[in-house]
């Protein structure tokens, strides 16, 4: 997500294969900036969201670095409410854009069910 | 290395490319802005808090400290250019912020029409900085006017507002 380039550039130190996928998409919806990841409590918070909530286990030690990268990130703070509202909004559609995906793809295994598992 | 002088208050410029994950810098002494540029070193970091810290890192190790240091960066960057811009001002460092046209002009000058690159760029804007000092209004460039924050936030808005009009689409209620 390119606004994340410029709000919050480390993200992708954690999130390395993409921060568009379910987990940094989901922590982004309950944080939407650095600040409020910085300000978030490390087990409380973060770790509900990145490994129970978003149910990534292999996330779980990621939520100290996020918390350190987020205090010090280099990404503007100022006039970044604009910024927000287009993260909001990217993160909105994508998170509508992986729901339909997982419904669709579960309507298409229960269309393509062998016969012989319905009996 | 160059053995300064006792007082001897050496000139720095420094050019970077902006990229979206990388960016390019050539940081030229007075003495390699005048000659030799065109070999200088350029040194590649990311745009995250570790690139950062190298970037200052180099800067220091060159003894391009705020006091004799002057930096620009192309504005194609857009936003992107944006947490370097920051980074550098709020250490006090002097940064402007180039039209690309000056730095297309001299590219062609200077090596003719053929593709570009972000080394050569890197150290093409280092050279037109150091020209603007030291030849003055001839080389002088566009600075392009960064705005107050409100002003880049209109117009971010406006581009927002034109993606949901042409998807049809209800902005987010929260």
């Amino acid at each position: 997500m390119q606004v994340l380039d410029v709000l919050f550039p480390e993200l992708r130190l954690v999130f390395r294969k993409s921060t568009t996928q379910a987990t940094p998409l989901h922590l982004l919806w309950c944080f939407p900036t650095a600040e409020e990841i910085a300000a978030a409590s490390e087990e409380a918070e973060l770790h509900r969201v990145i490994v129970h909530e978003a149910r990534r286990l292999r996330h779980r030690r990621a939520a100290a670095l996020l918390k350190a990268l987020a205090q010090e990130t280099v990404g503007v703070r100022e006039g970044v409410q604009p910024l927000r509202l287009a993260q909001g909004w990217l993160t909105h559609h994508a998170h509508i854009l992986l729901f339909k995906g997982e419904s669709y793809r579960f309507r298409q295994s229960q269309q393509h069910e062998p016969v012989g598992t319905q009996s | 290395m160059e053995v300064m002088e006792a007082g001897d208050k050496q000139r720095f410029y420094v050019g970077v490319d902006v990229g979206r994950r990388q960016h390019s810098a050539a940081i030229l002494s007075a003495a390699e802005a005048r000659a030799g540029w065109e070999r200088a070193r350029v040194f590649s970091f990311s745009a995250d808090l570790y690139g950062f810290r190298e970037f200052f890192l180099a800067l220091a190790r060159a003894g391009a400290g705020p006091e004799n240091t002057v930096c620009a960066l192309e504005a194609t960057g857009g936003y992107y250019s944006q947490p370097i811009f920051r980074a550098l001002s709020e250490r006090g460092y002097g940064v402007f912020s180039l039209k690309n046209q000056a730095v297309h002009d001299l590219r062609e000058m200077v090596y003719g029409r053929r593709s570009k690159t972000d080394v050569e760029d890197a150290r093409l804007i280092a050279r037109l900085l150091y020209l603007r000092e030291a030849i003055g209004q001839e080389y002088g460039f566009h600075v392009v006017h960064q705005g107050e924050s409100r002003y880049r936030s209109v117009r971010l808005l406006w581009i927002c507002a034109g993606d949901r009009s042409r998807h049809g689409d209800v902005p987010p209620t929260s």
